[in-house]
């Protein structure tokens, strides 16, 4: 109970003070802020499918990818209002993520992740060669930011950080309460030991097919923050390297788990602009970091933390009994 | 434009039969090791550069630099397989996977880091003069790419049919335990395998610089597409490999004939999604996967 309320405490203290940094940072800080915070939705649609339901998708950046031609296409040429167009955009992604999902979800495995890498690369090569409705290479321009509503002028990237800000937090929320429903412990089932999950007499191919959905609509509300906070986009932004990036990003942090895509989309995301000098390099320590964390960290950042806080404990409490109980309760805390 | 379809049906040979270099390599990883390695088309591109380097830069004879990439690449290969690919044998599929994209991202950025993007090409020594057959002609540089790739590959179907290596190759990948038992070293018949396969890759992509272009992105499309037509012939048969990539040569060069060759790239993924819908295991892919 008193664990509880000192997790409640943290998440406010923590709220509290990232509502008040754009007071406190320069506006170059504010927007790697931002571009965290989109990314972090991003991130956390795609956790739902390999963190969750242990499916490895790599057609987010598609879905991504969706949403913001959708939001970038009604906001220029259709003249729609932003506000209009951010649900519809999360819709167009998720009805895309079902019509997907009925074919891919049939395959499992490494068949399941190149038939999405497959999808993902078609609705970047569609978008290329579109060039009536998507511009083409040449992409969509000045975009525009949404219309201003209570006194937020979203123009400016300090107020943009706040409709970031709690659109991610709402996501996030949202994806911890579906995890702790019904439907969230059936994804985890089907993580675990799909063949067993359907003898339980979960009905794995509907639960498959709503996570995959959401998880697409999810990925499209991302997008249309990206699309409307750039006001630039072109295909090059959703090439197969940002699959790997978003992937990275939830691997790293410890997939499976509510805080891991959070951390692993920050320290991602600083990491290049900390290391100024070696920034060019991005892609490349992405891809290293990527193999040396499937080889040696395989629960991600937050794992790591984790074991470290628990040899603390262990250390402290090492002349009280434990039973084989609490074992047990922290090693099902791994995950989620 | 009948001219033009059989320039085409020759020009899908030779896509065909470069395609077919890679798929085999990776359908040997796939089929005996249970790796999907997705770095391939790096170790491709490794291949063309090392190649570019030693004719381009140092003036070795085409076909001695041809050789020394694939060994090279193939050694490398083998330090893969050693020290990336082994710790994680007996674990979960996809850990290999991602380590292997993720090798991939890392190579083909450095490369593109240290060298940039500038088109090169390798030197050959061939000379200009083509053949003509029915209409079409094929330049003296594309028939000795065709039968490079014949030779080779004729040498590694003899490899895999007739030498005590090639039994324990066959063993392995029926069972690996059980072959252990009986003596084979698994541990340097997976490493070999690699090499083997990073070889054959560094050949192709050898001979694709000589023939187009040399650059640090070049490996990413046929390193999908190997994977591509390794799931249309059968995840592991090495036959399925060879007419798969036959079928992606030709599906390409006659969508660029008869549609644009901006939309080439889409048919491969197309292809992938109909045969995985239709016939899952493959062409000549066995009752299990």
């Amino acid at each position: 109970m008193n664990n509880n309320r000192m997790k409640i405490g943290t998440i406010i203290a923590v709220l509290v003070v990232l509502s008040v940094l754009p007071f406190l940072l320069d506006s170059y800080l504010i927007h790697i802020l931002n571009q965290i915070g989109i990314w972090v939705i991003l991130t956390a649609s795609l956790n739902l499918m390999v963190g969750y339901t242990g499916q490895l998708s790599f057609a987010h950046v598609g879905l991504f990818a969706v949403g913001a031609y959708t939001s970038a296409i009604l906001t220029t040429s259709a003249g729609f209002s932003f506000w209009t167009s951010f649900p519809i955009a999360a819709i167009v992604a998720g009805v895309l993520g079902f019509i997907i999902g009925l074919p891919v979800l049939r395959f499992k495995t490494h068949f399941f992740a190149i038939v999405t890498l497959g999808f993902g690369e078609i609705i970047r090569l569609t978008i290329y060669n579109w060039r009536d409705l998507t511009g083409g290479p040449n992409g969509i321009y000045n975009i525009p930011f949404p219309t201003n509503i209570l006194g937020l002028d979203f123009a400016l990237r300090e107020h943009f950080y706040y409709l970031i800000l709690i659109s991610a937090v709402l996501v996030v929320l949202f994806v911890k309460l579906l995890i702790g429903s019904r439907t969230g412990k059936a994804m985890i089932a089907i993580r675990e030991n799909e063949n067993f999950a359907l003898f339980v007499g979960i009905n794995t191919w509907k639960v498959k097919i709503f996570a995959f959905t959401l998880s697409a609509a999810l990925a499209g509300f991302a997008g249309s923050l990206y699309a409307s906070y750039n006001s630039y986009i072109s295909p090059y932004s959703f090439t197969v390297s940002e699959s790997v990036s978003i992937l990275l990003m939830v691997i790293i942090g410890g997939m499976g788990t509510i805080i891991g895509p959070i951390l692993g989309t920050t320290f991602l995301i600083f990491l290049p602009e900390l290391l100024r000098s070696v920034s060019e390099w991005r892609m490349v320590i992405y891809g290293g970091l990527l193999v040396l964390t499937i080889m040696f960290m395989r629960d991600g950042i937050l794992g790591l933390i984790k074991s470290f806080v628990r040899k603390k404990k262990h250390h402290s409490e090492k002349n009280l009994l434990s039973t084989g109980k609490e074992e047990a309760a922290i090693a099902g805390s791994e995950r989620n | 434009m009948g001219d033009q379809i059989i320039q085409s049906i020759l020009d899908g040979l030779v896509s065909g039969s470069i395609y077919g270099l890679m798929a085999i390599g990776f359908t040997l990883v796939f089929g005996i090791m249970h790796v999907i390695n997705l770095a391939h088309g790096e170790l491709y591109m490794l291949g063309a550069f090392t190649t570019f380097i030693m004719v381009g830069v140092y003036q070795i004879n085409f076909f001695v630099a041809i050789l020394a990439a694939m060994l090279i690449v193939g050694g490398l290969g083998f330090l893969i397989e050693r020290y990336i690919f082994r710790p994680l044998r007996n674990t979960a599929m996809l850990n290999t996977l991602l380590a292997s994209i993720g090798l991939s991202i890392f190579i083909s950025n450095l490369v593109l880091k240290i060298a940039g993007t500038g088109m090169r090409s390798i030197p050959t020594p061939f000379s200009d003069k083509s053949f003509t057959i029915i209409g079409a002609t094929i330049s003296t540089h594309r028939l000795m790419v065709l039968l490079l790739t014949a030779l080779l590959v004729a040498v590694l179907f003899w490899v895999i049919k007739f030498t005590k290596f090639g039994r324990s190759l066959r063993a392995t990948s029926q069972d690996q335990d059980a072959s252990a038992l009986m003596g084979v070293n698994i541990n340097l018949t997976y490493g070999l395998v690699f090499a083997i396969s990073a070889g054959m890759a560094a050949m192709a992509g050898g001979l694709i610089g000589s023939l187009y272009v040399v650059d640090p992105t070049m490996g990413l499309g046929p390193g999908l597409k190997a994977f591509i037509i390794v799931i249309l012939g059968g995840m592991g048969s090495v036959v399925g490999a060879i007419v798969g990539a036959f079928v992606m040569g030709y599906a390409e060069t006659f969508t660029s004939l008869f549609w644009a060759a901006s939309y080439q790239d889409l048919v491969g993924y197309i292809l992938l999604i109909l045969v995985l819908l239709l016939k899952p295991n493959g062409l000549f892919g066995g009752a299990k996967r």
